[in-house]
């Protein structure tokens, strides 16, 4: 089994390329990052070694997905960590890459991100907060958080959706030095700022 | 200004997402109709990243949970039938159990970089590594960093120890746990432990010499043979990289000597496999340093590894 999944993966990753780079310029709004994106894949999905997967195209899209997910959140923490590092270290470039989870700097930042998310969680409706408890902090998976509370999965699914756009809404609004963040950055610009360096 | 209703839309296909049956054409169609459909799905996916981030400090700071919690629907309403006794009994009994929930109080151990700490518990040991932290609520433990654990086995006791989406069930076994940025490790070096999470489809069981690997960059979880001398080898002052990118190579000796060890952004991603020995000060950066022809150049903070100049 550990041999003949990889190869349907690599078929399904030739099958679907025109696909996941149209997918992945529209999620990206960049040509080139999609282009690089679609080569990371290519590694990724060669050096694969696990069982049998159920739907191909799922996990290749949830997989090219999250790889874009991970650049962005690369970008905002080198960002961050450069702001925190220039403002706390003068005279220092802002090309260095210092550790990134060390020090004591970056405890208080994680106490601070803490405290914000969970002061924006307390202000949920009670359905939503119930929902993303069990969801985001307890990890069940949609079909246990509805089997737990007895609701259906699409109302678990909608709880959730609510829950996502109060809290951006509440964090946005926030008037803190790190809420630059939250608005409306990672577009073209933030990336070509961010592969440059 | 981005309209609420985008927001709206952004947050039901972020949703689905963890759907089996998500529609990708259609969430592909969706971001190409607006520019800004792609900017509030960024946005949202920016709260959720956090989220899954910090979910066990911030499942710390979450109060219990309101009953019914443990029951299912079905039957309380089962137990309505019969009138108002066995309800009043249920309750007494929820009331009940609810304080004692709160009542377990959590303790939290953090170490230092430079330096691990030993946590003893009454269920066994646990070695932190440096710069990691450990939360401890009854039997339920949650780990970020890196950490080794030596547990005794008592029959009916089990200990849980999550990391990340990952949740280690242990009955008596010597493992190691890493929760870090680029992903979660955990492996066996005697005994057995069962692993449930949300990316495996049912939960595993690991034993002697095997291994568990998540990385955050993939959504594949591996299971891999190790020899169960060489888990947690920071222990005995050893550091193994393999393939990894050297300013993540950087971090990790950061962590372990207590030293700021820095990377030139031309180097940074040049792929690292050895053992470097973990000590204390410039020591660790020298070693590197020196199998990477690489030049050391102290900075006020610590060291920076750069490419030479000919």
């Amino acid at each position: 089994m550990t041999v003949s999944s990889p190869q349907g993966l690599v078929q399904a990753l030739e099958k679907r390329s025109a696909d996941l780079r149209r997918f992945l310029i529209a999620r990206t709004g960049s040509e080139a990052e999609a282009d690089d994106i679609v080569s990371e894949l290519w590694i990724k999905v060669n050096a694969i070694h696990s069982g049998p997967v159920a739907n191909p195209k799922n996990y290749l899209f949830k997989m090219a997905n999250n790889l874009v997910l991970d650049r962005r959140r690369e970008i905002q923490r080198r960002e961050r960590r450069e702001r925190d590092w220039s403002s706390a270290r003068y005279g220092t470039s802002s090309s260095e890459i210092p550790d990134e989870a060390a020090n004591a700097e970056q405890l208080l930042i994680e106490r601070e991100d803490v405290e914000r998310l969970s002061k924006a969680i307390a202000k949920l409706p009670a359905g939503a907060r119930r929902v993303v408890r069990l969801h985001k902090l307890d990890g069940l998976s949609h079909a246990e958080v509805a089997q737990r509370l007895g609701i259906s999965k699409s109302a678990v699914e909608k709880h959730m959706a609510v829950a996502m756009t109060h809290l951006r809404r509440l964090l946005a609004a926030e008037v803190s030095p790190h809420a630059r963040r939250l608005k409306s950055g990672g577009g073209p610009d933030d990336i070509e700022t961010g592969a440059k360096r | 200004m981005i309209d609420d209703h985008i927001y709206d839309e952004a947050a039901a296909w972020l949703v689905s997402q963890f759907d089996d049956a998500m529609d990708w054409d259609g969430f592909t169609l969706w971001l190409e109709a607006n520019p800004d459909h792609r900017l509030a799905f960024d946005e949202l996916a920016s709260v959720d990243a956090e989220l899954s981030q910090y979910s066990q400090l911030l499942l710390a700071l979450e109060p219990a949970l309101s009953p019914p919690q443990h029951s299912n629907p079905a039957r309380w309403r089962w137990l309505g039938g019969f009138g108002g006794v066995a309800i009043a009994v249920s309750l007494a009994l929820v009331l009940w159990l609810q304080p004692a929930r709160h009542a377990l109080p959590i303790q939290v151990y953090r170490s230092q970089p430079g330096k691990s700490v030993v946590v003893a518990l009454e269920t066994g040991k646990i070695l932190l590594a440096p710069a990691s932290q450990l939360s401890v609520q009854g039997a339920n433990l949650a780990l970020q960093g890196t950490a080794y654990f030596d547990i005794a086995h008592r029959p009916g006791r089990a200990l849980t120890v999550s990391a990340g989406d990952f949740k280690v069930v242990d009955i008596g076994t010597r493992f190691a746990v890493s929760n870090e940025t680029d992903g979660v490790e955990i492996a066996v070096a005697q005994g057995s432990l069962s692993i449930a999470s949300d990316r495996l489809t049912k939960p595993i069981s690991l034993t002697t010499g095997q291994e568990l690997r998540a990385d955050r960059s993939s959504a594949t979880v591996r299971v891999i043979t190790v020899d169960p001398q060489e888990i947690a080898t920071w222990r005995t002052g050893k550091l193994e990289f393999d393939q990894v990118p050297l300013a993540l190579v950087a971090r990790d000796l950061s962590r372990y000597s207590g030293e700021r060890i820095t990377v030139d952004p031309a180097v940074a991603g040049q792929p690292f496999s050895g053992v470097i020995a973990i000590g204390h000060g410039e020591a660790p950066a020298r070693t590197l340093a020196e199998i990477l022809s690489l030049r050391v150049k102290r900075t006020d903070g610590g060291v920076r590894l750069e490419p030479r100049r000919f």
